[in-house]
């Protein structure tokens, strides 16, 4: 099917005019734009405590702490305005949490941890969404500028992401091992739970180990290789065209598309790992 | 000509992206507990050897395990469907 677009005389002269201004303040743009310098540093200050302890990512912390204020606030919104008939946004929240139910309801072998699996998983895959989107979000944020000082950007940038740091995602991917290990004791019992290590036989046990060690890690790495590879795609991008076109798009798709399907797949992988732990 | 993406195909590429990473993974960490096994014992590369291989047979057994899993999932729903 096509569309019959038709312009009148005098928008199609001001189109003219704009089409030609835009390319003008591009070629005129062309020389001018340096690749911007300084962007491998974020702000981060030093406390008093043993080494890897010792150094903070403020702008981190700041989102994370806001984040939740927010994903509080709407959680107790939600249940003050439950209904019988739901509304549209009651049936939309409803309908994302039956279908997470339901997954980990097929994964989870034992019938006493389908709640708590559901928990941690709506948990993580909510608050990782929001901090997806909010990385797809032109904001307010504190960058460091090339010799070392703090500069604020005023919606040059978007709001930082919390996955974005390396940090969050893996104190969550490390939770999540902690857990599966953790209910899985609780379901089989110290010693069959040691028997898993040597399962085939006694000679696996040194791939068992650094199997189970390499889950957190490639859990972790997945996110935020999507996340930062994401930002760092876009300024390439809108570097390699100088800024032609504005990369507010490219954030749209880094943050709103592939944030979705990572949060999501977080979540399914957090579900996958404590079921196999959780299987007899 | 117009081909449209069907939603199975990020399944699909999920899974053969989920191999890959489980055997990087597992190579990066038999290569860390090597290296920082190695550094604090004898300083002789002898054990930073020796775990990196191991993290490599790590890495084939869990990323075909991985695939197996996935074939049997795939094969249980093939049989639920006829």
């Amino acid at each position: 099917m096509k569309i019959p677009v038709k312009f009148s005389k005098g928008e199609k002269i001001f189109l003219g005019i704009f089409f030609a201004a835009y390319a003008g303040v591009a070629v005129w743009n062309f020389g001018k734009v340096e690749f911007p310098s300084g962007i491998a540093h974020v702000w981060q200050i030093k406390v008093p405590l043993p080494s890897i302890l010792g150094t903070l990512n403020p702008m981190t912390i700041i989102m994370t702490a806001l984040l939740l204020v927010i994903l509080i606030y709407l959680a107790f919104d939600f249940k003050r305005h439950l209904k019988k008939i739901p509304s549209r946004k009651q049936s939309a929240i409803e309908l994302v949490l039956s279908f997470m139910y339901d997954l980990v309801k097929d994964v989870t072998p034992a019938e006493e941890f389908v709640r708590p699996v559901f928990y941690i998983a709506t948990t993580l895959f909510l608050f990782i969404l929001f901090s997806n989107i909010l990385g797809g979000i032109p904001g307010i944020g504190i960058g460091v500028s090339p010799n070392g000082s703090l500069k604020l950007n005023l919606f040059t940038d978007t709001w930082h992401s919390p996955t974005g740091d390396l940090n969050t995602n893996v104190t969550y991917a490390i939770m999540v091992l902690f857990i599966s290990h953790i209910f899985a004791i609780k379901l089989k019992g110290l010693k069959e739970w040691a028997k898993g290590f040597i399962s085939p036989n006694p000679i696996m046990l040194p791939m068992n180990i650094i199997g189970e060690f390499a889950k957190p890690i490639s859990h972790s790495l997945r996110l935020f290789g999507n996340i930062a590879g994401g930002g760092i795609m876009v300024l390439m991008l809108s570097y390699l065209v100088k800024y032609t076109f504005v990369p507010v798009i490219l954030w749209g798709f880094f943050g709103f598309f592939v944030g979705t399907i990572q949060a999501f797949v977080f979540s399914i992988l957090a579900i996958a790992y404590i079921g196999i732990q959780l299987e007899q | 000509m117009k081909r449209k993406i069907p939603i199975s195909f990020f399944k699909h590429s999920n899974i053969v992206f989920n191999f890959g990473v489980t055997v990087v993974s597992n190579v990066l960490v038999g290569g860390l507990i090597g290296y920082y096994l190695d550094k604090w014992t004898f300083n002789n590369k002898v054990l930073l050897i020796i775990f990196l291989l191991l993290g490599i047979v790590s890495g084939m057994y869990n990323g075909m395990k991985l695939l197996l899993e996935e074939a049997k999932k795939a094969d249980d729903e093939k049989n639920k469907k006829t």
